[in-house]
């Protein structure tokens, strides 16, 4: 996709910072809005999300306190310390299944600049607990900007020599690291249809599949994650000829993982979505479970998957 | 329609002119055609958010446009913007391609006459308090032309006309490319929950199947069997809209 970003808002306090001036002089068109604080520009209530998604703004500000937080039980947490943090609040992608659209109130990208405020915190709570597992692409796809801003590859310098495990969940094919023992590549992959329909500039399948083979040969172990699972009307023909061509092409033996779930969201969340955005997703049939919208007969979706996966670790979240 | 505030007559002359819009007799000064509805306000944010309130409780308002002059220290006198903020605290979404300069403005109580900030007018805030209330930040623009260099002045309508008519042609191009939000249209299954008088949570099932099917491009199915009970109607309701 092509990032021209026409608006960026800077907080004044940042202004001059050697790293939000690099990222500024990228965009020479943009027009540069001084804010005091990110929140004014994000969180008004009279904005549009899905409006605003096709022509996203960047907001450059400085993170405050909390830097760090405990994963949700809606994801795997893999028995280990897993935290994850938010160099930055959405995403490029625009995912019909993301949770973030009933999240925030605007889809503008905001880039946090104060890395070493991060680094210090996450520095802290690693010397209390003696390991951690961090994702930094929690709910974002880092890597999908990395090669704008960089902000993985400073991840990376920052754990070498720690024992945390960084975790690198993405999308994306933007995986120009050198090997790196505690760096955890996790590719989300989805059959092609789901991508052309409800995964709009994310790269195609055949792309992600060549990620990951280059990953592989420099001496990674990456997660295969299939979540969300989107039971398309079709779904047991589109998914058997996907997990066969994935399989086909990566041998499972290189990998660590696969990570596994279908498609569930929040009520709260689901419904917001559901006013402000037109796909088909919102209109399959679902019960609500404890606040969490899933497929009714998700049992017999999530049993017709594990019958087509490898003999390797798997993970169902 | 566009909806378009202007504070004075003498700002609006022009535009009613190019657009050819027809006083309409209510309780503010309007002037109408087909696409857009026009109101003068008077000075000041409060007269400018209440006649903002009229206009969009009344009329079918799409995108609504602040339009009128300002004042500047820096800017050359006719320059036109679009407005990026107010007071820094307000962020119209300006997410459509122009051909306009952009600006911050700040919305003063009083005349200005001197001061640290690019432009100033004295609606600007009012205006955009009052539409947030009814349209999202995208739907809400202000387009304002630098009048003065903060000198205190009457502009008559000979130098209205010079200011505002070399612009009309970019403002109507402007106009022309505001997006409308898209309806989806559900009347299907409203006429199908009138037909077999089903009950609330049936005509929303009903919806969603119906939503279903136009967003797959799927061929709606014809409804027309005799009406027996509510619960049966429905089940072969929804087995004629299968996923």
């Amino acid at each position: 996709m092509n990032l021209r970003f026409r608006h960026i808002y800077v907080e004044k306090r940042i202004l001059n910072n050697e790293y939000v001036k690099n990222i500024l002089a990228k965009f020479p068109k943009a027009e540069i809005i001084e804010i005091n604080h990110y929140k004014d520009r994000f969180n008004p209530y009279y904005q549009s999300f899905r409006a605003q998604k096709d022509a996203q703004s960047l907001i450059l500000a400085k993170k405050d306190p909390p830097f760090i937080y405990e994963a949700s039980e809606l994801i795997q947490k893999l028995g280990v310390n897993f935290f994850y943090t938010t160099p930055m609040l959405n995403c490029i992608y625009d995912c019909h299944y993301c949770f973030l659209q009933g999240m925030y109130p605007s889809s503008n990208l905001v880039l946090f600049v104060n890395f070493n405020d991060f680094f210090k915190e996450v520095e802290r709570v690693y010397e209390n607990l003696g390991n951690l597992f961090l994702s930094i692409s929690y709910d974002t796809d880092i890597l999908a900007v990395e090669n704008l801003f960089g902000v993985a590859k400073k991840w990376a310098d920052f754990v070498k020599d720690k024992n945390i495990k960084l975790e690198l969940r993405t999308k994306s094919v933007n995986i120009d690291f050198e090997y790196q023992e505690n760096l955890v590549f996790a590719f989300s992959l989805s059959p092609e249809t789901v991508i052309e329909r409800y995964e709009k500039y994310t790269p195609k399948l055949k792309a992600r599949i060549k990620a990951i083979k280059k990953v592989i040969n420099k001496g990674f172990k990456p997660v295969i994650v299939f979540d969300p699972i989107i039971k398309l009307p079709n779904f047991k023909e589109v998914y058997k000829d996907f997990l066969q061509k994935v399989f086909s092409e990566i041998n499972y033996k290189n990998i660590e993982s696969i990570v596994y779930g279908t498609f569930r969201m929040n009520s709260t969340q689901f419904k917001i979505i559901k006013k402000q955005l037109l796909s088909d997703i919102y209109y399959y049939p679902y019960s609500v479970k404890n606040g969490i919208v899933e497929y009714e007969d998700k049992e017999e979706v999530i049993k017709f998957i594990e019958n087509l996966l490898p003999d390797v670790k798997k993970i169902f979240v | 329609m566009i909806g378009i505030i202007c504070a004075y007559l003498k700002e609006a002359k022009p535009l009613i002119k190019y657009f050819d819009l027809k006083k309409i007799n209510e309780k503010f000064s309007i002037y109408e055609n087909e696409k857009i509805s026009l109101i003068i306000s008077g000075q000041g944010k409060l007269n400018s958010a209440i006649a903002t309130t009229y206009l969009l409780s009344t009329k079918k308002i799409s995108n609504i446009i602040n339009f009128g002059i300002a004042g500047s220290p820096e800017f050359k006198i006719g320059e036109i913007f679009l407005i990026n903020k107010i007071n820094n605290k307000f962020f119209p979404d300006i997410l459509i391609s122009h051909t306009f300069r952009e600006s911050e403005i700040i919305c003063a109580d009083e005349v200005k006459i001197g001061g640290e900030f690019k432009l100033v007018d004295m609606e600007s805030e009012g205006f955009f308090k009052a539409a947030i209330k009814f349209l999202k930040a995208h739907h809400i623009y202000l387009i304002k032309i630098v009048s003065d260099n903060l000198e205190c002045f009457k502009p008559d309508d000979k130098f209205m006309d010079e200011l505002i008519n070399p612009h009309l042609e970019n403002i109507e191009k402007f106009f022309y490319s505001l997006k409308k939000e898209k309806k989806t249209n559900l009347s299907l299954a409203e006429e199908i929950s009138k037909k077999y008088n089903l009950s609330f949570s049936q005509k929303m099932q009903l919806k969603d199947r119906v939503m279903f099917y136009l967003l797959n491009n799927r061929k709606l199915p014809k409804i027309d069997f005799e009406k027996t009970n509510r619960k049966n109607d429905f089940r072969r309701i929804m087995d004629e809209f299968k996923i």
